[in-house]
């Protein structure tokens, strides 16, 4: 309300940074839902950009 | 005073790092170095003596005193495209930024699907062994080798720390990179400056003394105990194979197990404590690749379980020392 007030922002612009927002968020949530579970084996996945040899023990 | 032959020059490890570091500024236009007094001051250890005259503020940044600021911005700068040296005073104050290393550098990359990566350079001083008392003098080494996601490198010798160093620039992981406050001064051969190219791989161990009859297995300032331990035992008829991890992660014990084989007698030698440490980690990974080679139980040989006291006589009994690592080796023959 500040940022209304002192007039740098309206009540429409807010308005529809959150409309974005959520909607955003939604399709987050829908893309998550509809994905299939990660694989066992993407478990160690993505730690290292390297790809360091595995210790031989 | 550096002395050079064709293709080899003789340089103090101080020396070392600071070509490392140069070379990689003039290489990389991303590589910028941040930190308490690295610039207009020449860094705490004068590793970057010159370097803010020569570079300028940009590339050399003075910082204020916050080890959490100096880690996090430059894990930010990271995963914005540059290549960031953030350089900590000494390790004891990198538990403040304990947050940035593990919350932030060390997981980024894997909780966001491999989209950021985070090529960052944390340069930090470990030790005890000069009265600096309880909270100066720590080697934590091991709790940051704990991580997944963040590297941790442990030169001994002016060569691997050079070598080290360059190739942990050029990293797209984050990298603790740990010196020891005593072996600066410490001299050996590195090749001659113009070599750009000389990279030594993260991640891998290095034989520093051939023998037959036990392993001594070390990093960082451990390994000049093992070398003059190696040197009294050889007198007696003892050899030993001296094995220099180098990194804590990712730890190399291919040539430890390898050497092991022949042995079937060991030693590991940490400055650090000894509850949960390096030495543990190591036992554990080779008495279950290696059991049945083993004739003796291995012996580690650590700091004192106790805060490192002020006294010089009591810190240097807290220390393992050539005559501990000496003894140990007796233990297990």
């Amino acid at each position: 309300m500040h940022l209304n007030k002192s007039k740098k922002i309206k009540l429409e612009e807010l308005d529809e940074i959150e409309r974005d927002v959520l909607e955003e968020m939604e399709e987050a949530e829908r893309f998550a839902m509809e994905s299939p579970l990660p694989k066992p084996d993407s478990l160690t996945d993505h730690i290292y950009a390297t790809d360091f040899e595995r210790n031989p023990a | 005073m550096a002395t050079q032959t064709k293709d080899r020059t003789r340089i103090t490890l101080r020396e070392a790092l600071s070509e490392a570091l140069r070379e990689e500024l003039l290489r990389d236009d991303n590589v910028f170095i941040m930190g308490q007094e690295v610039g207009v001051w020449g860094g705490t250890y004068a590793v970057t003596r010159g370097f803010y005259d020569e570079f300028g503020e940009r590339r050399v940044r003075d910082t204020p005193i916050s080890e959490m600021v100096i880690v996090g911005a430059g894990t930010g700068a990271a995963m914005a495209g540059l290549r960031p040296v953030s350089e900590l005073m000494t390790i004891n104050f990198a538990f403040l930024a304990l947050d940035a290393m593990v919350n932030h550098a060390a997981k980024i990359r894997y909780m966001f699907n491999g989209q950021f990566q985070v090529p960052l350079v944390i340069r930090t001083t470990t030790g005890g062994g000069r009265q600096l008392g309880a909270t100066h003098s720590h080697s934590p080494e091991s709790v940051f080798a704990h991580f997944p996601g963040l590297l941790v490198v442990t030169p001994a010798t002016p060569y691997d720390a050079k070598g080290l160093l360059k190739s942990a620039i050029r990293c797209d992981d984050p990298v603790l990179f740990v010196e020891h406050s005593t072996l600066y001064q410490t001299r050996g051969e590195v090749p001659v400056p113009e070599d750009e190219e000389f990279l030594i791989p993260l991640g891998t161990s290095d034989r520093k003394r051939q023998g037959s009859d036990v392993t001594l297995i070390t990093y960082s300032r451990g390994l000049y105990w093992c070398l003059e331990a190696a040197e009294q035992l050889a007198k007696e008829g003892i050899e030993c194979d001296v094995i220099d991890l180098r990194c804590l992660r990712p730890l190399d014990l291919s040539l430890a197990m390898e050497s092991l084989r022949v042995t079937n007698r060991a030693v590991v030698v940490e400055e650090s404590l000894p509850h949960f440490g390096v030495a543990s980690e190591v036992i554990a990974q080779l008495q279950g690749a290696c059991f049945d080679y083993l004739d003796a139980p291995i012996e580690r040989v650590s700091a004192v379980d106790t805060p490192l006291p002020y006294s010089r006589e009591l810190e240097q009994s807290a220390l393992p020392s050539t005559e501990k690592v000496v003894a140990a080796v007796k233990k297990v023959l």
